[in-house]
């Protein structure tokens, strides 16, 4: 079933999916960021500095699926993932 | 007692991961944004294109939807719908991920279910088209199309009215407003994962309690928390249209958010089964959403929801004269009733001030 629009122009929906998605994952990496640094901080662990200067530690394959989740709604438009017959579709 | 004895189960629940929770926190945050900034934002907006207009309001949904296309509504819409549906569909956060990462686990304890006659399930049920046609809050496959469904949709309730203190209040809130009785025999019609029930099991505890919906995978979450509270409850699958329960077998009937899922034709047929199932001056009491308050921009956002939530019957409901229906098949009396769902009662002319539900509370006796 295809999916609903609400933007004038397509493309702005899928924009829009794309900014969505893009702040839950801040939002999630804010909470894990956030838990992290606090039980570093309590366990007297390392010192703030040491994250900062830390190796990279994202690795391409972790890299791609971050991107691809990101900007997977440019590529095609989202589907109806629940259904309604189509003589029940309301107008 | 055998209920009793279940007691030590230990609780079976979805724990989604840290960034699944994160993921669902997030939702629940841009729902409320749009619940209440997004929603007042819109009605001002809305003020503005009618005093721009002379003051005249458009009068129907149609003539308000085309005045107010814009940024705004197209932002709203799109809120509105697909938060939803993330809920629900986001392939790596989404709740039937979730379910799907511990699925032998939940199936083991569905499985594993103690055959009793606190749980009747009928596999040779046949379900009417229009519960196969639609899949009602965008909940992909509907709550009886994977086995799992009643887990997804007891987890998914704690995000559909975020105003609420807890998603269970509700139902704690429509025991409290039934009248009170003498009720030795009561069914929660359509009880889906029985959260509705257990309030009624608790206010009238000598009381025996019945539970009945059509999905099996939800009668069997409902069955297994009863047991793990120690309630004895009997669930039954059942199509509402024609039940297997003898006549005149309840003395009261109640009914939570689910008349507005059903086509006028079913709802009607419904309606006679429960005045069947009711003892003469037995109770039928709906919970559910009508007469939407707030004049034609009360209607327009509720009409909206109707569409991007897949709730294709709402409509039909809401302008239906459902009392008229309740007189009709026989109930001596019926009347609808405001019902305060925790945001306080909104007289039907006053604009809501965040989002919500139409809350009506139907009473009606035999």
């Amino acid at each position: 079933m295809k999916e609903q629009t609400f933007f004038n122009d397509p493309a702005v929906d899928r924009l829009m999916g794309v900014v969505f998605q893009l702040a839950s994952e801040v939002y999630i990496l804010k909470d894990r960021v956030k838990a992290l640094e606090k039980l570093l901080e309590e366990n007297g662990i390392i010192p703030a500095e040491a994250v900062e200067n830390s190796a990279e530690v994202l690795s391409p394959e972790e890299r791609e699926k971050f991107i691809n989740r990101i900007f997977e709604p440019i590529i095609q438009a989202e589907k109806a993932s629940s259904h309604v017959a189509e003589e029940y579709q309301l107008e | 007692m055998v209920v009793a004895a279940q007691n030590q189960r230990k609780r079976v629940e979805v724990r989604p991961d840290r960034s699944t929770k994160a993921y669902q926190d997030f939702l629940l945050g841009a729902k409320l944004f749009w619940t209440r900034q997004m929603y007042s934002a819109l009605h001002k907006e809305y003020q503005d294109k009618v005093k721009a207009r002379g003051g005249k309001e458009p009068e129907t949904y149609a003539e308000t939807e085309k005045m107010m296309q814009g940024p705004l509504y197209s932002f709203f819409g799109w809120f509105e719908r697909h938060i939803q549906r993330l809920k629900y569909s986001d392939k790596y956060y989404g709740l039937v991920a979730a379910v799907n990462r511990q699925r032998s686990e939940l199936l083991e304890a569905l499985e594993n279910l103690p055959p009793s006659k606190f749980l009747k399930l009928n596999p040779d049920i046949e379900f009417p088209h229009y519960y196969k046609a639609v899949d009602f809050h965008q909940h992909p496959g509907g709550v009886a199309g994977d086995e799992l469904a009643g887990f997804v949709y007891e987890y998914a309730r704690k995000t559909t009215t975020p105003l609420h203190i807890h998603e269970d209040d509700i139902h704690f809130r429509l025991a409290k407003a039934v009248p009170k009785g003498d009720y030795k025999r009561i069914l929660d019609f359509g009880c889906g994962v029985g959260k509705s029930t257990y309030p009624f099991k608790d206010l009238y505890p000598e009381a025996e309690v019945h539970g009945c919906d059509i999905s099996a995978p939800c009668l069997k979450v409902a069955y297994l928390r009863a047991l793990e509270s120690g309630r004895e409850i009997y669930y039954s699958q059942e199509n509402m249209e024609k039940t297997s329960y003898p006549d005149e077998y309840f003395d009261l009937i109640h009914t939570t958010f689910i008349q507005h899922e059903f086509p006028l034709k079913a709802l009607e047929k419904i309606t006679r089964e429960a005045f069947r199932l009711l003892k003469p001056g037995g109770l039928y009491v709906n919970l559910d959403f009508h007469s939407a308050p707030g004049g034609v921009f009360g209607k327009f956002c509720y009409f909206g929801h109707s569409k991007r939530n897949n709730e294709v019957f709402m409509r039909a409901f809401h302008d239906f004269d459902y009392l008229g229906l309740l007189r009709k098949v026989g109930f001596k009396s019926a009347e609808m009733l405001p019902f305060d769902d925790g945001t306080g009662i909104v007289a039907q002319n006053e604009v809501p001030k965040a989002w919500r539900f139409p809350w009506q509370l139907f009473i009606s006796r035999k």
